[in-house]
């Protein structure tokens, strides 16, 4: 107990002490004339106990308010009352707390033992409250409702959205529904009594801009039960400019640079009509002359497709011109086989190939449509990315990466038989796929990564930004400029933080790179409650259960032991000293 | 008693009806169905003497359950039942007040209460038209709404539409009757004459029609506003009027569905598609003919087409034939009958019918017609000779060079015939082209004998110098090679080099068969050669009589060549066939070393880029969009990209009017300055969105992030691969 006490005005210990001191000091020299006598020894006891008083009532001991042995438990939003009557089992002097986001936990309760958390967690923006204290939490069940999604918030115009997620401890009969900015239902889930439902949506992305899908919730008399934002930026397509090299006239080609040219991007076709003669064709794209390659002429191309034989014939300086375009600038290269090409040296080709007897295959992601193939496979192998699969995921399409650039080429033969066959959808798929994969990539000057979805209206919201600018200016809406915070390693790497105070659409921009915006969508506490509950429950889980490693040392609220003993000790004290030599004259 | 119960019963739920409806005979009818009802349930006739006894015995203890003697005849009763028949009497007497009959006329009285309180009620607050409020009510008519594009200015109260009149005249043809209706949306067949009049309460500047992006101004007549349009194609059309402080309004959209006359649908019944009789059967075909219209049939009949004969020599004769009844005209559906005697057709074995049906309908100015499909008849030949091409050959070359002489003969005839009516000129001229088309036909089959091809190397060829002069001018002619038609060009270029190297290389010259040759052709056989000899010799003797104008000499010689010919075809034609070029394989080192001089590269530019037919629509939704989330005002821009989406759309809508008019109409009066709440953008924005279809799959190109790392990765990645 007396360990326990500590002075408040501990900082005048050392002037009271010896001020004390040297007041008993004086007044033993003033009684020195009863030196040996019994009463000296009583009057000098007594009179160390007055001064002893007087300087505490200096120094003002205080002790810790709580004794050791009281817990306290935190109830957050859906604890089960089952733990908390097993707790208070456990211990008897359990005492209660209500939580409220964002105000003191503890406001008149003190303690210094264990702290429960029960429920859905506190939020993060509270913990510090806790810091001091040994946690322990016990977590509630997880939410019915969405409780994790995910989806690419920025998506190119053409691509489909998919939102894929967790429903937990769905009801039967319910019906997850994805819907379309206006409100139109597009795609949709049948809920099914499952502990957990994995789902997956999805919907056209027809126009460019900020977009609200939402997800909604009905029972199947169609009462809304949720509606949850999911907010989706759709860029425009940037177009790519494509040369194809070819050593004559095929209907492939023909038709690829069709599709390619009707679809605004810029095309070069070079065909060898006979022996040093060539047709130059330029679609949508001003002339330029192409005759060898070299690292000049291939500058502006984001991808050359070659024929087999081309390829296999190229010159010595083209090849290395070739090879560096697509080792140092990105180029793609993607190589339209023939039936030699599968027999080509390995050190030729890059690929390895398996020979198989099918010449027709399907598509893994049309598994209805016939394709010509020649009789090979690619060989499953390290480096090598998979563009298409067939329907019995074997690889037809390809690609690999060279230095920054790729390396790419098929299986598929006569793909223009499609667009015969009325497949143009199909067709399209499978060579904007090819195209997109290996072409070019646009370096961006700055690329934006935030930690959540969604911001969360008065809370914080992180974002990372990468850029090559020196020293990037981050500025809100309102023209606030956000602090940003270096990433210690690298030096590209930015990280920040921001409250956003509008709900809907926001946006943060680099000042330096006026096009360089992030959008994010801002709503309140009262969408996607399942998730963020559920994130919640993990973020708890992850604090507290590391926190409780560390030895934590507490700080116990000290209270002044009332000075009122020690008036009455001095008096009585004094009143002694005072009395005692009357006393003993009479 | 029960009686009054009973009425009161009835009567409340009369008066309940009545308050509702306000309709007596309603009241009434529900009076006297309540009240039979509750007749047949209480039954009031059925209270006999019996019934009221045992009543009284079980209510009236004094009676001692004896009331029932008190009905019975005096006489047949024992001594003891008379003396309680007495006993009863008397109390019955003195307590008979205390009793009453059964009935439950305050239930009834309660019950008529209520219903008239219930009707009250539902009287006082109108409770029964607002739940017909909440009903769809279709029988108010559909009133033009104007909407002021102006929204600054509403305290000026807008003139008021107080007539509608839309007549649509269907065509004389179709016989349905011109309607008028107040409803705006017109559905009428096409070529209807529609019109309109709308009259407003005040006087106002003018009133237009606008449609389509054109503006039609209506007249002012009767003070009524006019106009007409004869319907044409599908699409919207609006009113919009200007009042005299020059502010517009503008309607709603109204559709316009053409529905196109339908051709009439002919159906034969009752006969196969392919009919063959032999020739001693009874050739008769019957059949019926079910034909439809929706607005009636003008006129239906057969077209019969008789061909004789086979190949070359196949004659054709068409005939309209009616049906045996005659046809009601402006019957919307009737039933043909017909009978058709092959015999009748002049047909003969080997013959066959073709026959259709056709129908018109009434349509002015150009009927629809509509024809069924084709059924056959033929009668059986007796001998049939049949031609089968060699199974070697891929092309079944029917061989065409046989033709000529008959088509000779047939001109050579039609010229005599003609001749009263030539001049002289004329008539020598035509008998000399006559003679030269001999001479090619000569030389053609010349060629078969292994004469020279080329024209003046023949033998023949000599003899025609003294006409040379009039050779001159078809020179033309003689330039082409004749066997043109017939071969395959390309060949026998290609022929004469290697035919010519080969002879020239090969020392086995003598021992092969020389085609050269004309005397060791083995092309024919000998009789067949000296057969084809002696028809040269006529059609070289038709040829010179035509060159001396005397074509009447000349035909018996053609009949004999014709004669001969025909003979030497049906033996020799196997080998007309056989005489198909058969190309060598193409020597190598010949390959690739032709001449590229005249090639040259060449340069093509184009712009394919294919224009976005949906900009405007897709602008639009990205602008709802700001518009809903940012709660902004409607710019003049905005109104331009919205007037453009809805001609965009418009065009999409008259494939599908009923889908997208609202939304036309959504956009129309955002366009024209009409203050739009918040649902109705929200509304817009989700009825573009499904009016926009996805786009097609198109590759693009992708962004990412260079950073230093990454390439360290990436050049580590390389060094240890």
């Amino acid at each position: 107990m007396i360990e326990n006490i500590t002075f408040l005005h501990s900082n005048w210990i050392v002037p009271i002490a010896i001020s004390a001191i040297v007041l008993w000091c004086i007044f033993i020299w003033k009684e020195g004339s009863d030196f040996g006598k019994g009463r000296f020894w009583i009057k000098i006891t007594i009179a160390g106990i007055a001064i002893s008083a007087l300087a505490c009532i200096a120094l003002q001991p205080a002790l810790p308010i709580l004794g050791k042995k009281t817990k306290v438990a935190i109830l957050t939003t859906n604890y089960i009352e089952d733990q908390l009557d097993s707790l208070q089992k456990v211990h008897k002097r359990l005492k209660t707390v209500e939580y409220k986001a964002n105000q003191p936990i503890f406001r008149n309760i003190h303690t210094s033992d264990t702290v429960f958390v029960l429920g859905e967690g506190i939020a993060p923006f509270d913990f510090w409250q806790l810091k001091n204290y040994e946690v322990r939490y016990i977590k509630s069940d997880a939410p019915s409702g969405v409780i994790k999604f995910r989806y690419d918030k920025k998506r190119v115009v053409g691509e489909q959205l998919y939102i894929e997620g967790i429903y937990n401890n769905p009801k039967k009969g319910n019906h997850l529904i994805l819907e379309e900015p206006g409100g139109n239902a597009i795609d949709s889930i049948a809920l099914l009594s499952e502990t957990k439902q994995s789902f997956r949506l999805s919907a056209d992305l027809k126009v460019i801009g900020n977009y609200n899908f939402s997800l909604v919730e009905k029972d199947s008399l169609g009462t809304i039960y949720a509606r949850d934002p999911i907010p989706i930026t759709v860029i425009d397509r940037t177009h790519l400019k494509i040369l194809i090299v070819n050593s004559f006239p095929t209907f492939e080609t023909k038709y690829l640079k069709n599709y390619v040219a009707e679809n605004g991007h810029e095309v070069v076709v070079k065909s060898r009509i006979t022996k040093g003669r060539f047709k130059f064709e330029y679609f949508n794209t001003d002339r330029i002359p192409i005759g060898a390659f070299s690292e000049k002429n291939l500058q502006p191309f984001d991808l050359v497709i070659l024929d087999a034989t081309t390829a296999k014939n190229l010159g010595r300086s083209s090849r290395t011109a070739l090879t560096n375009a697509i080792k140092q600038h990105g180029l793609g290269l993607f190589i339209q086989p023939d039936e030699d090409f599968f027999r080509y040296r390995k050190d030729e080709v890059a690929f390895d190939f398996v020979k198989e007897k099918s010449t027709e295959t399907s598509l893994g992601t049309a598994p209805k449509t016939k394709i010509a193939k020649y009789p090979f496979l690619f060989k499953d192998q390290f480096q090598l990315q998979v563009i298409h699969k067939n329907g019995t995921s074997d690889i037809v399409s390809a690609y690999k990466h060279l230095g920054k650039g790729k390396v790419s080429t098929t299986v598929l033969q006569s793909t223009y038989e499609l667009l015969l066959n009325g497949k143009t959808t199909e067709y399209q798929q499978v060579w904007s796929e090819i195209i997109s994969a290996i072409g070019k990539k646009e370096s961006a000057a700055v690329s934006w990564d935030a930690h959540n979805i969604l911001a969360i209206k008065d809370q914080s919201y992180e974002f990372t930004l990468r850029t090559a600018i020196p020293e990037p200016e981050v500025t809100t809406d309102e023209g606030y400029r956000i602090a940003l915070r270096n990433d210690i390693d690298m030096s590209n790497l930015w990280l920040g933080k921001t409250y956003p105070k509008k709900l809907g659409w926001n946006r943060i921009s680099v000042a330096q790179d006026t096009t360089a915006v992030l959008d994010y969508f801002v709503t309140d506490t009262s969408t996607w409650k399942a998730k963020s509950a559920y994130d919640d429950i993990l973020r708890n889980r992850r604090h507290f259960d590391r926190a409780s490693i560390k030895n934590t040392k507490q700080f116990s609220p000290l209270a002044p032991i009332n000075p009122i003993g020690f008036y009455i000790l001095f008096l009585v004290c004094i009143g002694y000293l005072w009395l005692a030599p009357k006393i003993e004259k009479e | 008693m029960l009686w009054l119960e009973v009425s009161l019963y009835a009567l409340g739920p009369a008066i309940l009806t009545y308050l509702l409806f306000f309709n007596v005979f309603w009241a009434i009818l529900v009076l006297l169905l309540v009240g039979s009802i509750i007749i047949l349930y209480i039954k009031p006739w059925k209270h006999s003497l019996e019934n009221i006894a045992s009543y009284i015995d079980v209510h009236l203890d004094a009676t001692e359950y004896s009331t029932g003697l008190l009905l019975e005849p005096k006489e047949k009763l024992s001594d003891i039942a008379r003396i309680q028949q007495n006993r009863v009497t008397t109390r019955l007497v003195e307590k008979l007040k205390t009793i009453k009959p059964p009935n439950h006329i305050v239930r009834g009285s309660i019950i008529l209460g209520s219903f008239i309180l219930v009707g009250l009620v539902i009287y006082q607050y109108q409770l029964m038209d607002r739940l017909q409020w909440s009903q769809p009510s279709n029988v108010t008519p559909e009133a033009i709404v104007f909407k002021p594009t102006d929204t600054t200015s509403t305290a000026v109260q807008p003139p008021k539409l107080i007539r509608q009149q839309l007549t649509i005249n269907y065509p004389n043809y179709t016989q349905v009757p011109s309607v008028e209706t107040s409803s705006m949306d017109i559905k009428a067949v096409e070529g209807s004459r529609v019109s309109w009049k709308i009259q407003f309460d005040k006087e106002i500047k003018h009133v237009t029609m606008e449609s389509m992006g054109n503006s039609y101004p209506l007249e002012l007549t009767d003070e009524a506003y006019t106009g007409a349009s004869a319907l044409t194609t599908a699409g919207f059309y609006n009113f919009k009027f200007t009042d005299l402080q020059d502010r517009s309004y503008v309607s709603e959209l109204y559709a316009i569905e053409v529905i196109k006359d339908k051709s009439p649908s002919v159906e034969i019944k009752g006969i196969q598609q392919f009919t063959s009789f032999d020739f001693n059967e009874d050739k008769k075909l019957s059949f019926n003919t079910l034909i439809t219209d929706d607005f009636g049939i003008a006129d239906a009949y057969i077209i019969a087409t008789v061909s004789k004969g086979s190949g070359e020599s196949v004659k054709f004769r068409e005939e309209k034939l009616n049906f045996n009844s005659k046809i009601p005209k402006g019957s919307k559906n009737t039933n043909l009958f017909k009978n058709i005697n092959l015999d009748q057709m002049k047909m003969e074995p080997g013959d066959e019918l073709y026959f259709y049906v056709e129908a018109l309908d009434r349509k002015r100015p150009k009927p629809n017609t509509a024809r069924s499909e084709t059924f056959f008849a033929v009668i059986k030949d007796t001998v049939s000779d049949t031609f089968a091409v060699e199974g070697t050959m891929g092309v079944d070359l029917m061989p065409d060079y046989f033709r000529s002489q008959r088509q000779l003969i047939i001109d050579t005839e039609k010229l005599l015939k003609d001749k009263p009516k030539l001049t002289t000129q004329e008539y020598k001229s035509k008998s000399n082209e006559l003679g030269f088309d001999q001479k090619v036909l000569r030389l053609k089959y010349a060629e078969f004998m292994g004469d020279e091809s080329e024209f003046g190397g023949t033998a023949e060829g000599d003899v025609e110098t003294p006409d040379h002069e009039e050779d001159h001018h078809e020179e033309g002619h003689e330039e082409e090679d004749p066997l043109a038609k017939y071969t395959h060009a390309h060949d026998s270029e290609n022929e004469h080099n290697l035919v010519e190297e080969e002879k020239k290389e090969d020392p086995l010259e003598e021992y092969l068969h020389n085609h050269e040759d004309p005397e060791e052709s083995t092309l024919f056989t000998q009789s067949l050669k000296s057969k084809l000899r002696q028809a040269l010799n006529e059609m070289w003797d038709a040829e010179l009589y035509l060159r001396l104008y005397t074509p009447e000499k000349s035909l018996p010689y053609q009949y004999r060549a014709l004669k001969l010919i025909q003979e030497i075809k049906n033996s020799a034609r196997i080998y007309v066939h056989r005489i198909g070029f058969d190309p060598p394989p193409i020597k190598e080192e010949k390959r690739l070393t032709g001449e590229i001089d005249e090639v040259s590269s060449y340069n093509k530019s184009a712009d394919l880029e294919q224009e976005d037919i949906y900009l405007s629509i897709r602008l639009s939704v990205a602008r709802l969009e700001q518009l809903i989330v940012e709660e902004s005002k409607i710019t003049n821009e905005d109104k331009q990209l919205f007037k453009q989406a809805g001609n965009e759309l418009a065009t999409k809508a008259i494939e599908n009017p009923g889908q997208y008019l609202e939304t036309l109409q959504q956009l129309k009066w955002i366009s024209e300055d009409i203050a739009v709440p918040y649902e109705a953008l929200v509304a817009l924005q989700k009825s573009l969105y499904v009016a926009l279809p996805a786009l097609q799959p198109n590759a693009f190109k992708k962004k990412k992030q260079t950073s230093e790392i990454n390439e360290f990765l990436l050049k580590e990645l390389e060094i240890n691969d």
